[in-house]
């Protein structure tokens, strides 16, 4: 119990002191984000350490995720005095109280993949990478399962209980922050701002294969966490949403970003399809979106180098997939320099339409060259989601299909940022089907029937976004017409000119 | 009530509706999907084959299932299990200082539900000396499910028949 409450303090003080750091004093967005950004200091910590000398310590992360942010908050103590010392105590407390009791509760879920990410944390840990991990184990696995579980080494046990549950709180609370500003733009009646955040969290809680994730030792809840808040940030400064500024927004996603790039395999993909509606985006701060994008090519590029370093030396060769990302890194760096431009930002809507019909053609490419492999993946997607082999049941997909059929008769301002790396997810991972050489299968622990977890909070925003939205076939909302010269952001109709800042203010009442 | 009005209106009420549904449909699916079926598990050290702790684990279609074993000889072990390709329970702590070495899972009681078999990814030494890891996927149906302790650090799913037979008769299987 001490070392789940030490490590959830030190996440809930570490994620305060940041946000309050940043100029953070929303009590919503510090209720919604503290877990976030404290589990992705202590990512960055714990792969700071590994990257820099092959080895982990779980006290020197737990410290460091605690005195770092600490020491920025003292540092820039000119804004202390406004700060809601009590509300930031309130939130660490939470944290703690749903430590202990999802320490009680003792619960968790694995399956044998399981053992490998926590083998990484222990070899980590004994300083013995390099003898003793596999040629594909570590880019398979990465590194944030291993860092976030490594507190419990320190009572010689393998995992912590209380961390995925208590992540998992964390990504419902962000959901509950985009709820809560999606109605707070619009003057909807008192009933219908209450009922929305609680829909959208009880349409997530009630789908059985969530509550098995919220006890899976895995990371796709710890993706799916850092992809809401990730594209989340986006959609809430693109809205002018109050709750947080621009600059902090910026700066809690760039933590996101070395999140994802080290938690799951696709993560730097996925990242890169969530911010590229920012990155077109020309009413966003210029400098904050070449942080973003700079924050995205060197955090792969310094991850797959030493990724590859280190398969190197255990086998004498790399994978063309470390290549790719190297690559990739070094395009998005190279990019930096390009966004603003003029041709970029004013077709912002056809370069974002550009990038997913090109996912869809090279899906298209591949079915050609290679037909069984998607027929096989499409067939286990049936079997797994619709059929239920899968967990998920008829119900889902039930609603699946209708919140996608609502999506897509509607328009709705800035609704893009969320919507696109949910959308943009679905040919993508049949292209991974391609790049890993094997189709999906029909099984409770097929990567694509787990991967689903790390978009499914995302997409319940994208719904919950819709919120305000108008009829695709109706003539656009005035608020959505005003311009500057530049595409906007309007996701579901024809790109027009730039909107003001202000998101849409509707009446549902009068 | 203005044109965009109505139409924002309406779309709200449409997706909070949505919302709604979705609740009321996948927690019923989920509340009905609630069907279980048990079985029981045994434990004991491979050298003699003799019992040292049984207990009783619940096995159901959609993941979420609290199934307490009976724990015997104090030992902190299986706590609940779940079939389907996943044991759920205390299962990674088990190696340390326990004197088990295997699991046995009463195979015919969950014939309809298990759809587990193990082959064998990746197996070596550790490079630290502390002996062999066996990392295993699940895929099929086996009759018997074995938890294989190696060197006081793990305890690893495999299914008996992918166990190479030098590596089964070094750990006495």
């Amino acid at each position: 119990m001490i070392v789940e409450l030490l490590t959830a303090l030190a996440v809930g003080v570490g994620g305060v002191s940041t946000l309050l750091a940043l100029g953070v004093r929303s009590r919503l967005a510090l209720a919604a984000f503290t877990v976030p950004t404290g589990v992705a200091i202590m990512i960055a910590v714990g792969s700071a350490q590994a990257v820099a000398t092959l080895q982990q310590w779980p006290v020197v992360t737990l410290v460091l995720t605690v005195l770092l942010p600490v020491a920025l908050l003292v540092l820039r103590r000119r804004g202390l005095q406004r700060v809601d010392a009590g509300w930031a105590a309130v939130v660490i407390a939470a944290t703690l109280v749903l430590a202990a009791t999802f320490t009680i509760v003792d619960r968790i879920n694995f399956h044998v993949d399981t053992f490998e990410y926590l083998t990484i944390g222990l070899l980590l840990q004994h300083g013995s990478l390099i003898e003793g991990v596999s040629f594909f184990q570590l880019e398979k696995r990465q590194l944030a399962l291993a860092v976030v579980h490594s507190p419990a080494a320190l009572i010689g046990n393998d995992f912590l209980v209380s961390i995925t549950p208590l992540i998992a709180a964390g990504c419902v609370a962000s959901l509950i922050a985009i709820a809560i500003a999606a109605t707070h733009r619009l003057r909807l009646p008192r009933w219908a701002a209450v009922a929305a955040p609680v829909l959208a969290a009880t349409a997530l809680l009630s789908i059985n294969r969530v509550w098995w994730n919220v006890f899976y030792l895995n990371g796709h809840l710890l993706f799916a966490m850092a992809l809401i808040v990730l594209a989340g940030l986006s959609w809430l400064v693109a809205s002018s949403s109050t709750m947080i500024s621009s600059r902090a927004a910026t700066a809690v996603q760039l933590l996101m970003i070395g999140t994802m790039v080290v938690t799951r395999p696709e993560g730097s993909l996925v990242a890169g399809l969530a911010l590229l509606p920012t990155l077109l985006d020309g009413r966003r701060a210029l400098l904050e979106r070449r942080a973003l994008l700079a924050g995205l090519g060197l955090s792969m590029l310094l991850w797959q180098t030493w990724l590859a370093g280190v398969t190197y030396t255990i086998a004498g060769e790399i994978t063309r997939s470390m290549i790719g990302m190297i690559a990739g890194a070094i395009v998005a760096l190279a990019v930096v320099p390009l966004l603003g431009r003029p041709w970029l930002d004013r077709f912002s809507g056809r370069w974002l339409l550009l990038v997913e019909a090109v996912l869809w053609l090279g899906l298209a490419v591949l079915a050609v060259r290679e037909r069984q492999v998607l027929v096989d993946s499409v067939k286990a997607t049936w079997e797994n989601v619709v059929v239920g082999e899968g967990g998920w049941g008829p119900a889902f997909a039930a609603s699946v299909l209708l919140a996608a059929i609502v999506v897509a008769l509607t328009r709705s301002e800035h609704r893009v940022h969320l919507r696109f790396a949910v959308t943009t997810f679905v040919p993508l991972v049949y292209i991974l089907a391609y790049l890993r050489d094997a189709a999906y299968r029909v099984a409770e622990a097929d990567s694509l029937n787990r991967m689903i977890m790390q978009v499914l909070p995302l997409a319940i925003a994208v719904l919950v976004a819709t919120i305000g939205a108008s009829w695709r076939w109706a003539p656009k909302l005035a608020e959505a017409s005003s311009g500057n010269g530049s595409e906007s952001a309007v996701d579901g109709g024809i790109p027009v000119g730039s909107a003001e800042p202000r998101g849409p203010r509707e009446t549902l009442s009068s | 009530m203005s044109e965009n009005t109505r139409r924002v209106g309406a779309v709200s009420a449409a997706v909070l509706l949505l919302l709604a549904i979705s609740t009321v449909a996948n927690a019923t699916e989920f509340a009905a999907s609630d069907e279980r079926v048990s079985g029981s598990w045994r434990a004991g050290p491979v050298d003699d084959g003799g019992e040292v702790a049984r207990g009783d684990f619940t096995v159901g279609r959609y993941g979420v299932y609290f199934a307490l074993a009976d724990y015997a000889a104090g030992a902190d072990i299986v706590s609940s299990a779940d079939f389907k390709g996943n044991i759920t329970g205390r299962l990674l702590g088990l190696g340390r200082g326990a004197s088990f070495t295997f699991v046995e899972f009463d195979a015919a009681a969950v014939a309809a539900e298990l759809d587990l078999d193990s082959s064998i990814v990746a197996s070596g030494p550790y490079a630290d000396g502390r002996g062999t890891y066996v990392l295993a996927v699940d895929d099929g149906a086996p009759e018997t499910i074995v938890l294989l302790e190696v060197d006081d650090f793990d305890w690893i799913l495999v299914d008996r028949r992918l166990i190479p037979d030098a590596l089964a008769a070094e750990q006495g299987l």
